[in-house]
């Protein structure tokens, strides 16, 4: 009789235990689909950040293209220990520079962008003989979680130097 | 044995209120979990749908960047938009080596309704060209600070343009759109390797 006793319940008990983990496991699956949605949202930023980046390329080309001989002045002297003069036609400069880019606004994230060109370097190799322009940009944003998230993008140019008459 | 009987008897009813209170306890419990499935199943439906919107966007935005610089102009504003109309505007690059058709306005993906609109703008700016003098920099060319630099501003004007994307979307039992935007940008460059 006693052992009946002890058993009085036992259903209820295991019933609650059940309960309790079952909406654990709710919780969980809860906060779950939230940091998915999070990271998807990341992603389609990322996106958003390379187009922008590839796009302050096409203008660093057009630079170069229009003024190749100052360029390479410019290249000459950092090799030849003076920095300023490439840091004053490639990065430094100010139109390869847009803070608070805001026309790539989403439904999800309206947070501004800012866009800078990287890098513009000169590749040569002796053994082909070949030169190659190499342009690297960058975009970052901050994430409504204060992130910073941010994306680079890179473009290499074949070129060639020719001796116009 | 009467005694003992009837206790027993006691315990048999004893355990089917509690099986019934187990039951209707998990039941409970049930609730709300069948309630995030939900929506979490609308979730992905929304995420289906924005994903969709994002591949769309960047499909129509690679068209139109791979279109040769001058055929989408930004107009005698300095902004244009395609495809804002109500119907399909279909623009074709004629003179490309490929021809490309970029298709805009209206679009339906697997039974959902989607805009896609570009704009075109014109960015004019300045450039900043440290410019050296042939000649000084002959005479030492070991120096660079001997070469003549002057700070040249050069402006541009319809060489640089700004694309940008929207695409337009309503999810079920939405009263607002959404959109999703993405902008590049194209500038007047010869033809690279």
């Amino acid at each position: 009789m006693k052992k009946l006793n002890r058993r009085s319940g036992m259903a209820l008990i295991l019933a609650l235990v059940f309960a309790v983990v079952l909406l654990q496991m709710a919780v969980a699956y809860s906060s779950m689909t939230k940091t998915t949605k999070v990271q998807t949202v990341q992603i389609d930023e990322r996106i958003k950040l390379d187009y922008l980046a590839q796009g302050i390329t096409e203008l660093a080309l057009l630079k170069f293209q229009l003024y190749p001989g100052d360029y390479y002045a410019c290249w000459e002297a950092f090799k030849l220990g003076n920095a300023n003069y490439l840091k004053e036609f490639t990065t430094g400069a100010d139109e390869f520079t847009i803070a608070n880019f805001g026309d790539s606004e989403s439904s999800f994230n309206n947070q501004k962008i800012g866009i800078q060109l990287a890098s513009m370097a000169i590749y040569t190799d002796n053994r082909w003989k070949t030169e190659a322009l190499f342009i690297q940009a960058g975009a970052e944003y901050t994430d409504q979680f204060g992130r910073s998230i941010s994306k680079d993008a890179v473009r290499i140019v074949s070129v060639e130097r020719v001796l116009q008459k | 044995m009467k005694q003992i009987n009837s206790r027993l008897r006691s315990r048999k009813a004893m355990s089917l209120t509690e099986i019934i209170m187990a039951m209707a306890l998990l039941a409970t419990a049930f609730i709300p979990i069948v309630g995030v499935m939900g929506t979490s199943m609308k979730a992905t439906d929304k995420d289906d749908r924005t994903i969709k919107a994002v591949n769309l966007c960047q499909e129509k935005l690679n068209q139109a960047l791979q279109f040769p610089f001058g055929i989408l102009e930004p107009g005698p504003n300095g902004t244009k938009t395609y495809g804002d109309g109500g119907s399909i505007q279909e623009l074709n690059s004629s003179g490309a080596s490929s021809k490309i058709v970029l298709r805009l306005g209206p679009d339906d993906i697997d039974g959902f309704a989607y805009k896609a609109v570009l704009t075109v703008t014109d960015r004019p700016g300045t450039f900043n060209v440290p410019m050296y003098d042939p000649f000084q920099k002959a005479q030492n060319p070991a120096d660079p600070t001997k070469w003549g630099w002057s700070s040249e501003v050069r402006p541009y004007a319809g060489m640089f343009f700004q694309y940008t994307m929207t695409v337009t979307w309503r999810d079920k039992g939405d009263t607002k759109d959404k959109q999703y935007t993405l902008s590049s940008f194209k500038s007047r460059v010869r033809d690279t390797k």
